[in-house]
């Protein structure tokens, strides 16, 4: 009798290490609706004349989840390079990708492929002489990898890299009087390889606030 | 035995429950609003200058871990260096992560920004144009919560940038800076406020 009083009061002593339910409840959510802003910081890559070109630039994001496996991303930016070794190229975007999300859950890496249409503002000038310079507007496509380190479930970095091609007008060096000029030269294709880091935080879930 | 035995097994349990010891409330919480004023200092990297900045900042954590922030650097310049440049203001906006223990609070930050340069290679600020030159900035600093409502930090970061003048090379930004200064915080949660144990004799 002593000893089964013993072995109950051993038990009851060791319940307070057994209440789990301390930890906050896990809340599911649908991530359908979530809307996230976000900046980022554009790396262009390309090729000019044998030259590596490396452009650094700034933008803002935004994106709005719609559903566990898809995204909406829509960003405007703006890329600032030396092209060859006399000219400065300066480049504007803005556009929408679609992302892809191949896992169920929200992890802490979370891979994605993506792909959307652009509009590119594009002035090249000469260092030297500001008002030697030509610009054109274009369309174009991006397409590419990616991935979201989530920090928390509400914040995340994310990093990918995808190659933009871009369609129509093109700018070329001329020669007037034995003086490069930049100018428009016939239409065609010409792309770089972006890479970007942006962090983005989620702000509101757009469905439960609207209430569809 | 059987005694012992069990005091034994009392001691050993009471550790496994005590939760609420091991855990310190740090005063960094979810919806902390501060601003802060200071001075920073610079060194270029590739060129043989230094700068001076009168910098404000504005930050809102998020989370308790995470905070959007607002740096704005005022470039004191030096008209009289020749060589120098001439306008360097810039303005970031990025996140940071903290680590926060008790009134302390370590972070790091990676902000993109804009930098309005301006290199003059004679004496007379007029004659200098601005460009404007998109620029990243990666920064860790220290801050000690004084008061509710008061804070000191010190911080150091590096700026990356190419700045291209209309003379034939271009022009580093690349900079190390260290900053410090004085801020004010305020909570808009609900929380209680974070009280300094006093020390009773």
């Amino acid at each position: 009798m002593k000893t089964i009083g013993k072995r109950w009061l051993f038990l009851f002593l060791i319940i307070p290490c057994l209440s789990w339910g301390q930890k906050p409840l896990k809340v599911k959510y649908t991530k359908a609706g979530i809307f996230s802003l976000g900046m980022r910081i554009p790396f262009g890559f390309s090729r000019s004349y044998g030259i590596l070109n490396v452009a650094q630039g700034l933008g803002i994001e935004s994106r709005i989840q719609l559903g566990k496996h898809y995204n909406t991303e829509y960003y405007g930016d703006y890329l600032l390079s030396k092209q060859g070794d006399s000219a400065i190229r300066s480049n504007g975007h803005i556009g929408a990708s679609f992302l892809l999300y191949p896992q169920d859950k929200l992890r802490r890496v979370q891979p994605f492929v993506f792909a959307g249409p652009d509009a590119d503002f594009e002035k090249i000038h000469q260092q030297t002489n500001a008002s030697n310079a030509a610009s054109r507007w274009n369309f174009a496509a991006h397409a590419g990898l990616g991935m979201h380190l989530n920090i928390s479930w509400r914040s995340d970095i994310t990093l990918s890299t995808a190659y933009m091609l871009h369609f129509g007008n093109k700018i070329g060096i001329g020669n007037i009087a034995e003086q490069p000029v930049y100018l428009i030269n016939g239409t065609g294709t010409d792309g770089h390889l972006l890479f970007t880091i942006s962090m983005n935080f989620k702000i509101i879930d757009l469905w439960k606030k609207l209430r569809w | 035995m059987e005694k012992t035995t069990l005091v034994i097994f009392l001691l050993l349990g009471i550790s496994f429950c005590s939760y609420a010891q091991s855990k310190k409330k740090s005063f960094v919480q979810q919806d902390m609003f501060s601003v802060s004023a200071g001075l920073a200092g610079g060194a270029l990297v590739a060129h043989p200058l230094q700068d001076v900045f009168l910098k404000g900042s504005a930050e809102y954590f998020m989370e308790r871990r995470i905070s959007v922030r607002a740096d704005l650097y005022a470039f004191l310049p030096d008209y009289n260096f020749e060589g120098q440049l001439q306008k360097n203001t810039s303005l970031f906006l990025g996140a940071s992560y903290h680590f926060p223990y008790l009134r302390w609070d370590t972070y790091m930050s990676l902000e993109p920004g804009i930098a309005f340069s301006g290199l003059s290679s004679g004496n007379t600020a007029e004659k200098v144009k601005t460009g404007i030159v998109p620029v990243w900035e990666m920064s860790g600093g220290v801050t000690y919560y004084i008061r509710n409502n008061l804070h000191i930090y010190i911080a150091t970061g590096y700026v990356h940038g190419y700045f291209y003048p209309e003379t034939a090379s271009s022009f580093l930004l690349d900079e190390v800076r260290i900053m410090g200064g004085l801020g004010f915080n305020v909570n808009f949660n609900r929380y209680a406020p974070y009280e300094r144990r006093r020390v009773r004799f």
